[in-house]
Formats: structure tokens, C-alpha cells, sequence
């Protein structure tokens, strides 16, 4: 059995190899961004000053105030010297340093995550639960059917659909924003609905496979009643893919943030990042990857770890 | 029930985080006197040379000189000035007992040393700076040459004037302490700014005591916020959207044509245009009445020479409108020795008359007209293809020689007084956003240089007619359409007044009903 530094060791040591892989994707960002067509101080200029009052000399003003007119591994190393220290630079677009702006967006977007995501288990796991214990039953199809429905639409369908709905035509929720909690409900529905089309089939798949396994059966022999069964032996077996398939999902959740945080005009981490990009403004782009990048490695990591405390057969290196 | 307190206690944890974050915020008191405001435009930072435009239409700060929706130049933080008999000195007097908005006093030393920042932008370049310099309660501004638009130059929103407590350490503002009707109160990243009247302003105080701005710049979000009325005053809505936000009876939308254009540019240093018959014969074959009534939803749009009445100083109602005529595009063509090929395009000495046209991908509207504009010039046997791309695509294609032919949308007043625009865009070989390679620059340019060193009002106006009669005839571009700058306003908004020269949004005359 693993004893309780190994673990610790191996928490480091994944942590590292997220920060690495974090650092590389960052790095693949600044390739990307500098491979992109146009004059990159041009564009921040535009972004800076708006496409009316663009001129050459704004542009040059600003390469030679910013540093972009060094040479790209000049630049390139600058920024992992900081990154070292600690540092992720100054935004081309604001002046702000680039730590504030992340920690003020990503705020929000960590916000309506966890909100849409709790949202979203709370919508599919009774009906995941439901359709895998009577699989065929008319709960079985019913879940079937929406989650497919919900799969079909892309999320800012599904965001406008209830913007309609409750905001333009019931008149109950505001139809965009972020200062209060009536603004939240929206996008938190809209995330948490695309996010559940996935895990509703998830949940039931689950709960069927445990079902049908041996253990549940000898439970049954036992002398456990169904219910009973189930309640002791399998949610927890069940609980092990959808904690793993939830840790995937938070790859949606950036990606689906992009599409809501504009239709809700919701100041998150997408809306950043898009902004980011469409201005070159490369120090946020850079930053929000590393960001982005080690969230989802944490993320991972804390799932396998949940994985380990759920299955103690993990802990002991048995086959599961 | 040995496992379930485990799964329980977890779910716990997330519900109540999940709720303890969707509380509302801190209780918001007399939400219904505040009047909110929303335009697309976000705070991106405190310099004036980047979100001065900001500062300046919320009326958060303002300039020595500032206009009048009618287009007269008044006095905002000078109250009068005057050029010397050297025509090269000019003084502004700067208003008595005025304070910024922390309620230090307004000096002329003070408003120099705000200007100083601001004439190191590129947009004050255009100034013959000699010297500038606080001279008892005037600000002096030398020029080399005689400059007699300076007072409509320093209506620019770069040179806002900042009390010196704005800046920071570092050289650049850390807050906007200025002297407008309203004064910032909070913020909330990019997207909000709480302002409260400036008791203390030099005029009238404002009629509402707190603005909330807000801003949305994604298009269809705006709709759906016009639609649900659930702000006060949104500038810049979708025009298509008009029929349905009048519809859900919430805000009504207002409309104003102002001195913004959608321009079509050419290169005409390339066989295709070099002829001014061809580029008259584009211009006759554009079906401007169709393009305003079927895309832009707005007919009045359609453009009948490069600016509206609505800068009646540079609209010439003596100049002949644009005709729509395909036939007598079709002679010209015939005339200019472009004959029709097998494929029904043109081609003189082997050369087709085809040209890539760059269009602006966040004006999404361009590249509509554009694929109308394709239809409409293949019957006068023009190959046309139309490119979106980001807007800093134009200026740089425009440098480097490469623009054939671009559609962009302009603003001629980014100062009151066109000349600021007509200099950059049509007297050099390359623009920045305007004419490539033209052959009347040389016969443009002295006369803008002579309206700029003239002082008097009828030689001006005459220049004016010259130069726009030039323009006109000769083509170095030819406006498309107009633009209608779209307001919705709620309906318990009073007093609302729209600025054509969108310098400023004119809510110190707001009342909330």
C-alpha cells in the first residue's frame, strides 16, 4: 500500500508536469500568434485606439513603447524570465498587469463554472439514475430524449432559446449581465443544460454497467433488497466514471464560456481570452493558457485523486 | 448507510458554494433614479489617447473647446479664446473659479501640462506646434504656420484636460479626475462604470444624480437588452433590430444621419481604375437606393455625395446627386476601351476588369453590401471579389501598395471640422484610410493648404466647394451610404438630445420620468 509521502511525491510531481505542459502550451500560443498574417502592432493599435484613429505612426509608437520590434526569441525568453519570477507581464491593450486582469475574469468564470456545473448534476444525476436502473422504461426514454435534444443544440442556441423565453417574453430574468444573482440564472442554465446532455447517458451507462456487475448480484444474495443494494454497493462504483468524465468535462466549460460569456455579456475568462486574441494583445494569451492549461491539470488531478478515495483498490495497486 | 454521509456531505458543499455565490450583491438603493446607459464601447484603459472618446461622451471630462450638436464651437474648460494679429499666437482663457472633480482648481498650468501629454499622441500631430505654454489664467499655444482650425483640433477627445493628481508614478493615469458634469465613482472591470454628478460642475449641474454605464459589445446581446428595456439609453444598436425593439413597446428607437461613411476606396494608380470613366462607371452601377432600403433598412441613407447635411459646411446641395445608370455606365466603359469578353467581364490591352474589394468583418454590414455590390457590377461587366477581414488589414494594404478597392466606414469629424480628415486621407499617395495613388492630390493640396492658413470665412467656404467638387468629380473614392446613428430610448427617458458629432451623449439634460 501507497503510504502517505509517496502520495504527497506524486501530487508534486504531477503538479510539475502540469506547470510544464502549461508552459508549453503557452509557449505554442506565442508561435501561434506571431505566426498569424498581419502586423501584430498594428492590430494592438486598432484595438487600443479603435480602427478610426489607426494610423502607421500608432503603430510604430506603440511596437517601439511595447518592445514588439525586439527579436522574437528576445521576446519569447523575457517573457519565461518572468514567468520564472513569478511575473506574466503587462497587457498591450490595458497597461494592467496580467495576473490582475486573469484573477478578475477568471473570478467569473470560476463562478458560473461551478454554478452551471452543480447545475447541471443536479439536473442529470436523478435523471441519469432513473434511466439506468429501468433501462428501456419510460423514464429511460425520456431521459434519452432530452439528452439528445440537448446534445444537438450548440450552446448558444440553447442560451438564446431561454433568453427568449424568460427574459424577452416572460420578462422574469434580465437578458444579460453580471452584478446580480438574477443575472447568474441564465447563463448558469445554459451551461449547466449543454453540460448535461453529456453526462445524462454518462450517468445511466454507469449506473447500468454497476447493475450488472457481480457485486451487486452477490449483494443481492445477501439478502439486500434492490434499493439497498444498490444504496451500499453501487452508487459508489457508479460515482467513479462520472467523476472522471466530469473532470473532461471542465474542457467544455472553458469552451462553452466563450460562446455564453459573450451572449450574457459576462466579463469571464472566454470573453477575455476572445478579446485577447482578436486585439494580438499576446501576454494575455499567454497568460490565460497557462492559466488554462494548469486549471485543467488540477482538475484531472483532483479527480484521480477523488477516484483513489472512492475505489480503495486504486490505493493497494490491485486490479479493479 | 456507512457510505452515503460521504457523498452527501460533498454534494453539500457544492450546492451551498454554488448558492452562497449566486446571492445577489450588496442591496442596490434607489435603483430607479439611476440612469443607465449602454453602448458597445468598453473601458479598456485610462488613457485619454485609448477611452478619451469614453471620457468624453459619458461627460466625464472634457476639452479646452468643445461643439454643440448644431456644430458651433463653444468654450468647455476655456471659456473664450482668440488668435493674435501674427495669426500664429493663440490664447485660451480658462474659466474662473473652475475645479476638478477631487476639488482642486482648474489653472492654465494644470490644463498645459495636460495638453503637453496629449500632443505627443499621433492624432495632435497634425498641430504646427511651436510652443505651448500657461501664461497667468491663459493657455497659449504657438503655431509655426498659421493654423486656423486649432480651436476644432483641441475638440479632440485626446486632449481631454486631467488634474494633475491623474497620473500615477509611472507616467501614466491611474484615475480620470476631470472637470465633467459627472465624475467617476466606481468600476467594475471593463464592462461598468458608476458615475455620480459633479455638484461642483463650472455650469448647470446635471438633472439625474447617477449614471450606470454599461458596456455590450456583442450586437444581438444589445438587441435582447433593447428588447427587455432593461436599460435606459443604448447607443449604437443593430439598425435591423429597430422593428422589433419598437415592437416589444420597452424603448423606442431614435435616428440621426451623421458625418460617417460607408466609403468604396480605390487604388487608382492600377490599370482597372486608373481612368476616372471606369471609376465613374462603379459608381453610376451601385443601386444605392436598393443597398440602403434592402440591407441598412434606412432609404434616407443612401448617400448623394460624400457628406450629409448634417455637416451642412461640407454638404454642397449645388452638387449634382449620385445617379444610379447602368446603361450610361455601360457607354462609359465602351468609351474607356474595356470591351466584354466571352464571359461577359471586360478586358482592355489583356487586363480584366476585375478587383479584389477588402471589406471590414466586425461592420458586418459591408460585406453584405459588397455581395449586392458583386451583382450590381457584373452587369457592367466588373469581376468583383469581396475580402472581410479585420479593419488594421485595410490601413496596412493601403501602405503597402497592395489595395485594389476597400469598403470602410469613416468618420469625418473626428474633429468639427472635416479638413482634419480630408488632409491625411486625400493628399498623400497613401492614406491611412482613403485614396491610394490618386492624381488629384496634387491639385487637393493647395487648396487644404490654403483653407488652413485662411482666416477668412467666405475664402473658406469658397476652398470648401473646391475641394469638394474636386472630390466629387475626380473619385478618388465614392460614398455608398450614410450612416444613422441608432438610439434606443426607454420610455421613461425625457430631454434626450443625440450629438451627430458623437462627442458627447448629451445626459446632463436627461430627466428620469
Amino acid at each position: 500500500m501507497a503510504t502517505g509521502s509517496a502520495l504527497l511525491r506524486a501530487i508534486a510531481r504531477r503538479l510539475g508536469q502540469a506547470l510544464a505542459t502549461a508552459a508549453l502550451l503557452a509557449s505554442l500560443c506565442f508561435t501561434a500568434i506571431h505566426a498569424l498574417p498581419g502586423d501584430l502592432a498594428l492590430r494592438v493599435a486598432a484595438a487600443r485606439v479603435g480602427d478610426e484613429r489607426l494610423t502607421p505612426e500608432t503603430a510604430d509608437r506603440i511596437r517601439r513603447e511595447e518592445g514588439l520590434d525586439r527579436p522574437l526569441p528576445l521576446q519569447y525568453s523575457a517573457w519565461m524570465l518572468g514567468l520564472a519570477r513569478g511575473e506574466l507581464g503587462r497587457s498591450l491593450l490595458s497597461g494592467r498587469p496580467v495576473a490582475e486582469e486573469l484573477a478578475y475574469h477568471a473570478g467569473f468564470t470560476l463562478q458560473l463554472g461551478l454554478l452551471g456545473w452543480a447545475l447541471s448534476y443536479a439536473i442529470a444525476v436523478p435523471l441519469g439514475l432513473l434511466a439506468g436502473l429501468r433501462p428501456g422504461g419510460a423514464a429511460d426514454r425520456v431521459a434519452d430524449a432530452i439528452s439528445l435534444t440537448l446534445a444537438s443544440l450548440p450552446s448558444f442556441m440553447t442560451g438564446i432559446g431561454l433568453v427568449t423565453l424568460f427574459a424577452l417574453t416572460l420578462r422574469l430574468l434580465p437578458p444579460a449581465g453580471f452584478r446580480t444573482g438574477a443575472h447568474m440564472v441564465l447563463p448558469a442554465l445554459t451551461l449547466a443544460l449543454s453540460l448535461a446532455a453529456f453526462s445524462i447517458p454518462v450517468m445511466r451507462n454507469a449506473v447500468m454497467e454497476v447493475r450488472a456487475a457481480f457485486f451487486l448480484t452477490f449483494a443481492r444474495l445477501k439478502g439486500l433488497g434492490p434499493a439497498a443494494a444498490f444504496w451500499h454497493h453501487g452508487l459508489r462504483n457508479a460515482a467513479i466514471p462520472v467523476v472522471t468524465f466530469a473532470a473532461l468535462q471542465f474542457a467544455f466549460v472553458v469552451d462553452g464560456f466563450v460562446v455564453i460569456e459573450t451572449l450574457f455579456n459576462y466579463p469571464g475568462l472566454g470573453d477575455l481570452l476572445v478579446k485577447a486574441l482578436i486585439a494580438r494583445d499576446v501576454p494575455v494569451v499567454m497568460g490565460a493558457a497557462l492559466l488554462i492549461g494548469f486549471a485543467f491539470a488540477a482538475v484531472n488531478l483532483a479527480a484521480d485523486l477523488l477516484c483513489l478515495a472512492l475505489d480503495p483498490r486504486r490505493r493497494t495497486g490491485a486490479a479493479p | 448507510m456507512r457510505h452515503s454521509p460521504k457523498i452527501t456531505r460533498r454534494t453539500a458543499l457544492v450546492v451551498g458554494g454554488a448558492a452562497a455565490i449566486a446571492t445577489p450583491s450588496p442591496s442596490q438603493a434607489n435603483e430607479a433614479d439611476v440612469l443607465r446607459v449602454a453602448s458597445p464601447w468598453e473601458w479598456t484603459s485610462n488613457e485619454p489617447s485609448d477611452t478619451g472618446y469614453l471620457m468624453s461622451r459619458l461627460q466625464i471630462a472634457e476639452t479646452l473647446v468643445m461643439v454643440e450638436p448644431d456644430g458651433q464651437l463653444v468654450g468647455g474648460v476655456s471659456e473664450s479664446w482668440a488668435v493674435g494679429e501674427d495669426r500664429l499666437t493663440w490664447r485660451f482663457r480658462i474659466r474662473p473659479n473652475m475645479v476638478f472633480h477631487d476639488g482642486s482648481p482648474v489653472t492654465a498650468a494644470a490644463a498645459v501640462a495636460s495638453l503637453e501629454r496629449a500632443l505627443q499622441g499621433e492624432s495632435m500631430q497634425q498641430i504646427p506646434l511651436d510652443r505651448i505654454a500657461a501664461e497667468g489664467d491663459a493657455v497659449v499655444i504657438r503655431t509655426r504656420t498659421p493654423f486656423s482650425h486649432l480651436p476644432a483640433v483641441l475638440v479632440d477627445y485626446a486632449a481631454v484636460i486631467l488634474a494633475p493628481s491623474s497620473w500615477g508614478a509611472d507616467g501614466k493615469v491611474a484615475r480620470v479626475i476631470a472637470t465633467g458634469p459627472f465624475r467617476i465613482q466606481g468600476q467594475d472591470g471593463k464592462t461598468v462604470l458608476e458615475l455620480a454628478r459633479f455638484d461642483r460642475y463650472r455650469g448647470s449641474p446635471a438633472r439625474v444624480a447617477r449614471v450606470r454605464y454599461t458596456a455590450i459589445p456583442n450586437g444581438d446581446t444589445r438587441t435582447n437588452v433593447a428588447v427587455a428595456g432593461d436599460q435606459d439609453i443604448m447607443f449604437t444598436t443593430v439598425p435591423a433590430a429597430t422593428p422589433r425593439i419598437d415592437a416589444a413597446g420597452q424603448m423606442r428607437v431614435e435616428s440621426m444621419t451623421i458625418p460617417r461613411v460607408r466609403v468604396l476606396a480605390f487604388n487608382s494608380g492600377i490599370p482597372q481604375f486608373a481612368d476616372l470613366r471606369v471609376r465613374r462607371a462603379v459608381s453610376m452601377a451601385l443601386d444605392r437606393r436598393g443597398i440602403a432600403a434592402g440591407i441598412l433598412r434606412h432609404p434616407g441613407s443612401a448617400a448623394t455625395q460624400l457628406l450629409p447635411a448634417a455637416v451642412p459646411d461640407w454638404h454642397d446641395p449645388a452638387l449634382p446627386a449620385y445617379v444610379h445608370d447602368v446603361a450610361g455606365a455601360n457607354a462609359l466603359l465602351d468609351q474607356a476601351g474595356w470591351v466584354r469578353a466571352a464571359d461577359g467581364i471586360r478586358v482592355r490591352d489583356g487586363i480584366r476588369l476585375a478587383a479584389t474589394m477588402m471589406t471590414i468583418a466586425n461592420r458586418p454590414e459591408l460585406t453584405v453590401m459588397g455581395t449586392a455590390m458583386q451583382a450590381q457590377l457584373r452587369a457592367i461587366g466588373m469581376e468583383l471579389a469581396v475580402e472581410p477581414g479585420p479593419s488594421a488589414a485595410v490601413p496596412a494594404a493601403i501602405q503597402a501598395g497592395r489595395m485594389q478597392m476597400t469598403m470602410f466606414a469613416r468618420t469625418y469629424v473626428n474633429v468639427p471640422e472635416v479638413i482634419a480628415s480630408i488632409i491625411p486621407d486625400f493628399t498623400r499617395e497613401r492614406s491611412t484610410w482613403g485614396s491610394l495613388n490618386w492624381d488629384g492630390r496634387d491639385r487637393m493640396k493647395p487648396l487644404s493648404d490654403a483653407y488652413v492658413e485662411s482666416f477668412d470665412p467666405a475664402r473658406k467656404a469658397a476652398l470648401r466647394r473646391d475641394m469638394l467638387r474636386l472630390l466629387h468629380e475626380e473619385m478618388p473614392v465614392t460614398a455608398v451610404a450614410w450612416f444613422e446613428h441608432t438610439v434606443a430610448v426607454h420610455k421613461r427617458v425625457r430631454g434626450l438630445v443625440i450629438d451627430p458629432f458623437e462627442m458627447r451623449y448629451m445626459l446632463h439634460s436627461v430627466t428620469l420620468a
